[in-house]
C-alpha cells in the first residue's frame, strides 16, 4: 500500500509516524517511569516488538494527556527526543486514514475537505429542498423543508455515516484487532465500557492532564464532556423529536420548556461552550505538543460541530423571521457534513479508542496484570 | 540578598531552599543548568526508599529501621557512617511525606516491572515529575530561581562563607547570603577530574546522568581546606550500551543481559563470572570490570530465547544467524569468538537452569566459571549488544555532622555553610549503592541543612 509521498505533499506522516512510535517506544520499553499514567504504557510492557498492529492499537489508547511529556527525561531538545503523546497522534491520525472507507483527503487535507463536503451538503439539502418543497400548511422550519425532503436528506447522511463506520471499524479490526478473531471476550467488552464509562484512565493516574502546560489541570476533559454530552443530549431531544413526530404525531417544533426544547437547548450551549474550549486549547498548544497538521485535523470537526450547535440554537431563535431558511439550511448541512465525516475522520477515536480498551482488558486478563 | 542561598538545582537543593523558606528564611536557588536541563541526576531517578513500620500508601508491609540497616550494611561492606546512616533512616518516613505533601505524587503499588513495592515509593511519571512538582511548589512559596548560574567559588574566610561567585548571563556576579546550602551534586561528568583516577580509561566512560556535575563547588570548598570523606579514586559505575549517548543517557542505556549471557573483551576472551551474586551487587560490579578491559569496551553476547529473560534493551540488538558472522559484525576474530562460546557450551550443565532467582547451575571445569544461570548459546540468531563503562556517581565528599554542617580540617563546623545530596552523600555511603538511597539522602539532609540554614540566617 504505497500512494504518493504524503510527507512531502502534506505535511502528514503516514509511515513516517509509525517509524517514530517504534522508535520511541523501544525507549520507553527500556525505562517505563510513566506506567502509572495510562494504559498505553502497561499495554507497552507486555511486547518487545511492536509491529504495526501494536503501534496502532497503542495510540488509539492513549488520549493524549500529556503527562508523559512533561515527565519525560528525554523530552526534546533531549537526543532521544521522546515525545510520545505527538508521535501517538500521528499514529492515531494514520490509523484513521488506513481504516476510512473511500477517500483520505479529511486526513490529509482537512480543511479543505470539510469545506468542500460543507458545500456539497448545501447543496444536496437545496436540492432535496427544490424537489420535495416545504410543507405549504406546516409550521416553523416544515414550511422551509418539508417532512418529507427533511427526511429523505436525514435517511442519504445517515445512511453513509452507519455504513461507512461499520466499514471502517471492521477493517480497524482486521488491522490493529487482536490476533485471536474471536477476541475480545464478552467479559472484556464489559469492562471495556466499564473504563470508558468511569473514564478510568483519563486524568493521568490521578494528577490531571498537562493541558496548557506544565502545570495541570481538567480543562480538556471538561471540555470534552461538556462537547460529548451536548452532543448526546442533542442527539437525544432530535430523537425524542422523531418519535412525538412521527409516533405521538404531535408535530415539530417545541416549545423551550418541553423534554426536546430543552435538551436541544441545553445540549447545544453546553455543545458551544465545549467545542470554543477545545478549539481555544489546541490555538495556544505549541508545536512542542502537536503538529499543525493535527492540529488542523482535530479542528475540522471541532469546527463541523460547533457549526451544528450554533445553527441549531439559530433556528429556535429565528423563528417567524427570514433568517430561518438559511439558519436551517446551514444546520441541516453541518449535520449532515458531521455524519458523512464520521466514518473518515477524527469522530473514529470514540470507537477506536473502545476497541482499543477491549482489547487491552483482554490481554490483562489474561496476562493477570491487575 | 537573601537569607539563604541554595546552590544547586536537584532534589536535595530543592527539599532545602523549600524547607528554609517554611522556616521564614528568604530564599535564592543558583541552578547551573538551563530550565530543561534542570534537576542533575534527580531528574533521572525512579524512587526512594522509605522506612515505615506501617503500610503507607503505595508501600506495603512494613520496613524497619533494622532492616534497612542491615540492607545498607550488605551494600557498603560496613563502609557507612553509623550515625548519620542512621539518622537518614530514620527521618526518610517523614522525608517521604515531605514530598507527598509538597506536590510528588507517588505511583499506585502496580504489578510493575521492579518488585521494589514493599521498600521503595516509586514517583509518578519518575524524577522529571518529581522535580516539576518540587519546581512548581518553590515558585509558589516565592523562592528567587535562578537558572543557567553557574556558582564559582564560595568564599571560606573566618570559619564562614564570606560571599559566593557566580555566572550568569555572561556576566560574573557575587552575593554575600546569611546562610549557604551547598547541593550542587558530585563531580561524575568532569571527565578530567576522573582521570586523575582512571588515567586515559576515563575518557571512554558514559556518565549516565547530567552534564552539570562538574563538582566545581565542591573542589573549590576542598582546595580550601573543608573536610572530605570518601574514596577520591571511587566512583559507581554499571555496565551500559555502548552505543549510550557520553552524557545523559539516563536509566535507559543499562543492560541486564548479562546474567543470561557470556560477556568478553575484544580479544574475544571471558574475563568475570556472569553469573555471579545476586542482582544489585553484581550491577554495580560490572561497570569497573569494563573500564579495566582494553579500550574500556566488551560484548555481551546471548542467543535469541535469552533475550526474553532481561529487561529489553534501548537500542537494537546486533543481530547474525551464525557466530562467524556475529564476530564479523562485531569486529572480533571468528574463531576465537566460536572456541569461547563452544568452550562454555561444552561446560553448562544439562539442566537446573532457573531464571527467576540463584539457580545454582554453573559451568563444571571452566574459567573464570558462571556459577549461575549457565545454559548454552545455541539458538541462533545470535545477539550481542556492546558495553561501556556508565558511571552513576562519584563518593568523594564534604564532611557533614547531623546537622548538615559543613566540617573544616579539623572537624569543626563551618559556620554558615551546609551540604545536602550527591555532595556530602560520601558520609554516608562510601562504597556501593542501595537502589533509593540517594533521594533518602538528599530529601532527608536538604530539610535538615534548609532548616539549619534557616535558623542561622534569623539569629
Ligand atoms: C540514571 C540514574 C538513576 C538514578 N535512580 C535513582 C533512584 O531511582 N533512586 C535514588 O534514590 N537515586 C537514584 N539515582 C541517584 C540520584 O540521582 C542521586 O542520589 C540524587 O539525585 C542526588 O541529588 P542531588 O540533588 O544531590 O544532586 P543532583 O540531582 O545531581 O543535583 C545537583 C544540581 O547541582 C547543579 N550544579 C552543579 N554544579 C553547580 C554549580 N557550580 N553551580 C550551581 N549549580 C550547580 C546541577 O545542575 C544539578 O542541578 C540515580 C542516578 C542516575 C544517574
Ligand atoms: S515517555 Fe519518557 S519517561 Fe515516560 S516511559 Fe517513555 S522514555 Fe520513560
Ligand atoms: S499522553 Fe497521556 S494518555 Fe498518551 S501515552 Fe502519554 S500519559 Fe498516556
Amino acid at each position: 500500500m504505497h500512494g504518493p509521498d504524503l510527507v512531502a505533499l502534506t505535511g502528514s506522516k503516514g509511515e513516517a509516524a509509525l517509524a517514530e512510535a517504534r522508535r520511541a517506544l523501544q525507549i520507553c520499553n527500556a525505562c517505563r517511569y510513566c506506567e502509572g499514567y495510562c494504559a498505553v504504557f502497561p499495554a507497552m510492557t507486555l511486547r518487545r516488538e511492536f509491529a504495526d498492529a501494536d503501534l496502532i492499537h497503542l495510540a488509539n489508547l492513549c488520549h493524549g494527556c500529556r503527562d508523559c511529556l512533561y515527565a519525560c527525561q528525554y523530552a526534546p531538545p533531549h537526543e532521544f527526543g521522546i515525545n510520545i503523546p505527538k508521535t501517538m497522534s500521528e499514529v492515531r491520525i494514520e490509523s484513521y486514514a488506513r481504516a476510512a472507507p473511500g477517500t483520505r483527503l479529511l486526513v490529509d487535507r482537512p480543511q479543505l475537505a470539510t469545506a468542500l463536503l460543507l458545500g456539497m451538503m448545501v447543496a444536496l439539502v437545496e436540492l432535496y429542498r427544490r424537489l420535495l418543497g416545504g410543507d405549504p400548511g406546516g409550521r416553523g422550519f416544515y414550511a422551509v423543508m418539508g417532512r418529507e425532503a427533511m427526511i429523505a436528506f436525514g435517511l442519504t447522511a445517515a445512511g453513509f455515516a452507519l455504513t461507512g463506520l461499520t466499514i471502517g471499524l471492521l477493517r480497524y479490526r482486521a488491522f490493529a484487532g487482536p490476533a485471536d478473531h474471536f477476541g475480545p471476550s464478552l467479559r472484556s467488552w464489559w469492562r471495556a465500557a466499564g473504563d470508558a464509562a468511569t473514564l478510568r484512565y483519563l486524568g493521568g493516574g490521578g494528577v490531571g492532564c498537562n493541558d496548557t502546560g506544565e502545570s495541570f489541570s481538567y480543562k480538556r476533559r471538561l471540555y470534552h464532556h461538556l462537547m460529548a454530552w451536548g452532543f448526546a443530549a442533542c442527539f437525544a431531544a432530535t430523537s425524542l423529536g422523531a418519535i412525538y413526530d412521527h409516533l405521538l404525531h404531535w408535530p415539530a417544533p417545541y416549545p423551550w420548556i418541553s423534554v426536546p426544547g430543552l435538551l436541544g437547548t441545553v445540549g447545544g450551549i453546553a455543545m458551544i461552550a465545549g467545542t470554543t474550549g477545545l478549539i481555544w486549547l489546541k490555538r495556544i498548544e505549541g508545536d512542542s505538543v502537536s503538529s499543525p497538521t493535527t492540529r488542523a485535523f482535530d479542528r475540522s470537526l471541532l469546527i463541523l460541530l460547533l457549526i451544528a450547535a450554533a445553527t441549531g440554537l439559530a433556528n429556535r431563535l429565528a423563528h417567524g423571521t427570514a433568517t430561518l431558511t438559511p439558519a436551517l439550511i446551514m444546520h441541516l448541512a453541518s449535520i449532515g457534513a458531521l455524519l458523512v465525516a464520521m466514518p473518515l475522520g477524527k469522530f473514529m477515536h470514540a470507537g477506536f479508542r473502545f476497541l482499543a480498551l477491549a482489547r487491552h482488558a483482554d490481554e490483562r486478563r489474561r496476562l493477570r496484570i491487575d | 540578598m537573601p537569607d539563604v542561598l541554595v546552590i544547586g538545582g536537584g532534589n536535595a537543593a530543592l527539599c532545602a531552599a523549600i524547607s528554609a523558606r517554611a522556616a521564614g528564611a528568604s530564599v535564592m536557588i543558583l541552578e547551573s543548568a538551563p530550565r530543561h536541563m534542570r534537576a542533575g541526576n534527580s531528574r533521572h531517578t525512579r524512587n526512594i526508599r522509605v522506612m515505615h513500620t506501617t503500610p503507607q500508601a503505595p508501600l506495603l508491609g512494613q520496613y524497619e529501621a533494622s532492616e534497612y540497616f542491615d540492607d545498607l550494611l550488605k551494600v557498603t561492606g560496613g563502609r557507612t557512617d553509623t550515625g548519620l546512616a542512621t539518622l537518614v533512616i530514620e527521618q526518610s518516613t517523614e522525608a517521604f511525606q515531605f514530598l507527598r505533601s509538597h506536590g510528588v505524587h507517588f505511583q499506585r503499588a502496580l504489578s510493575g516491572t521492579l518488585n521494589l513495592s514493599r521498600t521503595n515509593a516509586f514517583f509518578l511519571g519518575g524524577g522529571k515529575a518529581l522535580v516539576n512538582a518540587l519546581y512548581a511548589t518553590a515558585e509558589r512559596m516565592g523562592i528567587a530561581i535562578r537558572y543557567d548560574a553557574e556558582v564559582q567559588s564560595v568564599v571560606l574566610r573566618d570559619q564562614r562563607i564570606g560571599f559566593v561567585e557566580f555566572q550568569s548571563e555572561g556576566e560574573h556576579k557575587s552575593l554575600i547570603p546569611k546562610a549557604v546550602v551547598a547541593a550542587s551534586g558530585g563531580f561524575q561528568a568532569n571527565l578530567e577530574w576522573l582521570g586523575e583516577a582512571w588515567g586515559d580509561a576515563a575518557a571512554n566512560f558514559a556518565v549516565r546522568g547530567t552534564p552539570y556535575a562538574q563538582g566545581k563547588v565542591l573542589r573549590n570548598l576542598i582546595e580550601q581546606g573543608v573536610a572530605t570523606v570518601g574514596d577520591p579514586t571511587q566512583c559507581h559505575a554499571v555496565a551500559v550500551d555502548a552505543r549510550a549517548p557520553q552524557f545523559d543517557g539516563g536509566i535507559v542505556t543499562r543492560l541486564d543481559a548479562i546474567p543470561f549471557g557470556i560477556v568478553v573483551n575484544v580479544r574475544a576472551e571471558r574475563f568475570h563470572d556472569e553469573g555471579e551474586d545476586i542482582w544489585p551487587k553484581r550491577y554495580a560490579i560490572w561497570g569497573r570490570l569494563i573500564a579495566e578491559q582494553p579500550g574500556q569496551c566488551a560484548w555481551v553476547i546471548c542467543d535469541k530465547p535469552a533475550t526474553a529473560l532481561f529487561m529489553p534493551s534501548c537500542y537494537p540488538a546486533i543481530e547474525a544467524d551464525t557466530l562467524e558472522g556475529l564476530a564479523e559484525r562485531l569486529g572480533l576474530d571468528a574463531p576465537a569468538l566460536a572456541k569461547i562460546v563452544g568452550s562454555f557450551n561444552a561446560a553448562c550443565p544439562k539442566s537446573g537452569f532457573d531464571a527467576a532467582g540463584l539457580d545454582g547451575c554453573a559451568t563444571v571445569g571452566l574459567s573464570p566459571p558462571k556459577s549461575n544461570w549457565a545454559a548454552p548459546i545455541a539458538t541462533p540468531p545470535f545477539i550481542a549488544y556492546p558495553l561501556r563503562p556508565g558511571i552513576t556517581f562519584t563518593y568523594l565528599g564534604v564532611k557533614v555532622d547531623r546537622h548538615a554542617r559543613v566540617q573544616d580540617a579539623t572537624d569543626q563546623p563551618v559556620d554558615n555553610l551546609y551540604a545536602a545530596g550527591e555532595i556530602m552523600a560520601g558520609s554516608i555511603l562510601g562504597q556501593g549503592y542501595l537502589a533509593g538511597f540517594g533521594m533518602a539522602i538528599g530529601s532527608v539532609f536538604g530539610r535538615i541543612a534548609g532548616q539549619e540554614a534557616a535558623r542561622h540566617a534569623r539569629t
